[in-house]
């Protein structure tokens, strides 16, 4: 019989366990759930989620109106509606919200899975009792928090009938906190000089206590104003921090000597504070700027990042600004920095070949690469340290002495520029060619709008499946330059031998062109973007 | 043609490298430098300052190209030769944009800067990477492809025509293209063709071409052997 009732307790405890357990692997499986929880997480934590900034504002508007009704509580006869309002829709989502934090914090559904597996594994019975326990300190852990504190105590004014809970109101306000950034990095800047403030704090305490006693000593029989110790203090307070009421005022001799004093030791006290606040945000300063610039790479569509703020930075910086191309400055230098600052470009000061700084940049923004300092010991070990991190981007390096070509291709550069090089070329061609020369510096440039361009044949467009010769570049106004293809053809010889495929210079009127090819023509940039322009048009 | 490079640093060595040796002389002010210059075997002579006399030590030159590694020298010597050779074609190396008026004022005939020319390559990388290969293959690769310029005689058969109606022909007879003419009668600089004004061809006008190596010596010799362009 007792066998038996042991046996009925046991099937009902691990049916309930593995009623648990399933329940638990389902919630770990269902990829709905999953997103639910994660949408609320977000929409809770995520500084940089859409829908939590229009939540929080529409918290710090509910937090505003239900403050201001309460204060207007206070001394007047509320609209019954007003105070259901406050009740019902304010309290009750402060509810739901503290709430939804509290699911959100962690997964208990882990928790009973790791217990599980863990059982499993050891061979042992599943323990529900270590289970509740983990769960509840997890929970606790965040009920504990002093965000949640303040969430917790700002619902409790909605309790009207228990006058007392009004006190709490403040709360409301505390949660302002939550909902605005600029304060929260008030807060850790002061916590970041938590030391000199405890100590400053301690200091003026302690100088106010002895200022406090000193008083009430000497005054306490002949100043009809201080008759406890508690005024004392008071009065001490008052004078140091330089306040001076002037409802309590010394009356002997050695207590105006002692007024002087603490005055002198306020006046010290206050300016040093000062001066330790500010400070801090100096210090902080440099952090929050890159904090700024972490954030604006965020919401950029297509960065480049440019390391390295040399001359040839400096132009080219001039020229994606002129194109409206987002891109980001980052050198050791302070001075290359405030220059790019002044110039009104994101800079950030940083080394780029660091973990910590590279592990913050958002690659998955950053397209492309240019690593531009004028030394090529540096240039390789950026182009190093930015490969392992960027995720495809284009790496363009400058490479100040030819014979480094190689090394920082090696390294991770798909393109290596010597600027002694192709500066020489340039002047060679020049002395050579002078109208050549204008004519490709025009090209290269864009100076004069006439550019050579590269238009692609889309699938199915116009020029899919064509000949040459169909296609009337004269009516465009272009001149077709050559085409690369990508397979050979098997009528022409070649004209040139290129990584990506064979160029054919001026191709003949039958040669036939395929999806993939590439035709480069040369034109004014309008004529070139109207052709471009048909074929897109022509392939949808 | 002879051609002066005024200093042997970095620029004026890759320079003098991508010229014919025989048409060149190096002139240095720095002794290492004309120690390196030497080594290669290029002409060199030393100059000990920039004046009117040192200079005068440099022969006869027609092109003088001012790569002074130091820009207040090199601006100077600029100066210098301009005051000397009043029609003399100058090149010069400008390091600081700041400083490009200053060479100006100085007369040069080109102004080069190395970091613009950097960044405008990083820009034709990135936006027509085939572009700058195909352009580059063709001027500095040697390959068969090239760019010309074709001074058009006295009664060739073009002299008269106008350009679009030529322009099939001959990029079908000679496998070339024409991209851009020197139309005297409108204006000393290039026009491109592709802008759609239909230049009439002149003698004493220059066609800007890019073609065959060979076809474009044909193309000139047809230029002056079929004459009758004009009726």
């Amino acid at each position: 019989m007792k066998f038996f009732k042991y046996l009925k307790e046991t099937t009902v405890s691990e049916a309930v366990i593995k009623l648990l357990i399933a329940f638990a692997f389902y919630l770990d499986g269902n990829v709905k759930y999953q997103k639910i929880k994660d949408f609320f997480r977000r929409l809770m934590n995520d500084d940089d989620y859409t829908p939590k900034k229009i939540f929080d504002i529409f918290m710090l508007f509910l937090v505003v109106t239900s403050v201001s009704i309460l204060l207007y509580d206070i001394k007047h006869q509320l609209n019954p509606w007003l105070e259901d309002f406050d009740f019902y829709v304010v309290t009750m989502i402060f509810a739901v919200e503290y709430v939804i934090r509290l699911w959100v914090y962690n997964d208990t559904h882990k928790i009973i899975i790791e217990e599980y597996e863990e059982a499993t594994f050891l061979e042992r019975r599943f323990s529900i009792k270590n289970v509740i326990k983990k769960a509840l300190l997890k929970k606790w852990e965040y009920i504990k928090s002093p965000f949640a504190i303040i969430d917790f105590l700002a619902i409790l004014p909605g309790f009207r009938s228990l006058r007392i809970l009004r006190i709490f109101v403040i709360f409301r306000l505390f949660k302002i906190l939550r909902y605005t950034r600029s304060i929260n990095t008030f807060i850790e800047v002061l916590a970041n000089k938590k030391f000199e403030l405890t100590i400053l704090l301690l200091a003026v305490g302690f100088v106010t206590f002895i200022g406090g006693a000193i008083i009430y000593v000497f005054e306490a029989h002949n100043n009809p104003k201080i008759s406890t110790i508690f005024d004392a203090i008071y009065w001490s307070l008052i004078t140091i921090s330089t306040v001076g009421y002037g409802d309590i005022t010394p009356v002997s001799e050695e207590g105006k000597i002692l007024t002087m004093f603490l005055i002198i030791v306020g006046i010290g006290s206050i300016s040093f504070s000062t001066s330790i606040i500010a400070s801090a945000f100096t210090e902080k300063l440099q952090e929050l700027k890159a904090d700024r610039v972490f954030r604006i790479i965020k919401n950029m569509e297509d960065v480049y990042l440019i390391c390295g703020y040399s001359n040839e930075a400096e132009i080219l910086a001039q020229r994606f600004k002129k194109e409206n191309v987002d891109f980001v400055i980052v050198d050791m230098d302070e001075e290359r920095i405030q220059k790019a600052s002044e110039r009104g470009y994101i800079a950030l000061k940083g080394d780029i070949t660091q973990k910590t700084f590279l592990k913050v940049l958002d690659f998955d923004k950053i397209s492309k690469i240019f690593v531009l300092t004028n030394n090529d010991i540096s240039n390789s070990f950026i182009v190093l340290s930015v490969k392992a991190y960027s995720k495809g981007a284009e790496i363009i390096s400058l490479a100040n002495d030819e014979k480094n070509i190689n090394k920082i291709k090696k390294a991770g550069a798909d393109y290596a520029v010597v600027p002694s090089r192709v500066t020489a070329l340039l002047m060679a061609e020049y002395i050579g060619n002078p109208i050549t020369f204008e004519v490709i510096d025009a090209i290269l440039t864009e100076k004069r709008n006439a550019i050579i361009d590269e238009i692609i044949v889309i699938k199915d467009s116009i020029l899919d499946g064509k000949i040459v010769g169909e296609i009337d570049f004269d009516k465009y106004k272009l001149i077709l330059f050559g085409v690369l293809k990508r397979n050979e053809s098997p009528l022409l010889n070649e004209t040139l031998q290129i990584e990506k495929g064979h160029f054919y210079f001026n191709p003949p009127f039958d040669l036939k062109l395929e999806e993939g090819d590439i035709l480069v023509v040369m034109g004014y940039s309008v004529s070139v973007n109207y052709f471009k322009y048909q074929i897109e048009r022509s392939s949808i | 043609m002879k051609i002066a490079i005024f200093g042997f640093d970095d620029y004026g060595e890759k320079v003098a490298s991508f010229l014919n040796k025989k048409d060149l002389i190096i002139v240095v002010l720095d002794e290492k430098e004309e120690v390196k210059a030497r080594e290669k075997l290029y002409d060199v002579i030393k100059i000990h300052d920039i004046d009117d006399d040192e200079i005068a030590k440099v022969e006869e030159f027609d092109i003088a190209l001012a790569v002074l590694h130091d820009e207040d020298k090199n601006l100077f010597l600029c100066l210098t030769l301009r005051d000397l050779f009043p029609d003399m074609k100058i090149i010069a190396k400008v390091s600081d944009k700041d400083n490009e008026y200053k060479y100006k004022l100085a007369g040069i005939n080109k102004l080069i800067n190395p970091f613009e020319v950097t960044a405008n390559r990083i820009m034709t990388i990135l936006k027509k990477p085939l572009t700058l290969k195909v352009i580059e293959e063709i001027i500095f690769q040697d390959n068969k492809l090239s760019f010309a310029e074709i001074t058009i005689p006295e009664n060739s058969f073009l002299d008269g025509k106008y350009i679009k109606d030529v322009f099939k022909d001959i990029s079908a007879l000679y496998n070339l293209l024409i991209i851009g003419i020197v139309d005297k009668e409108i204006s000393e600089n290039v026009q491109f063709v592709t802008k759609g004004f239909n230049h009439k061809i002149d003698k004493g006008d220059i066609l800007i071409v890019v073609g065959d190596i060979d076809e474009i010596e044909r193309f000139k010799d047809d230029l002056v052997m079929l004459s009758g362009g004009k009726e």
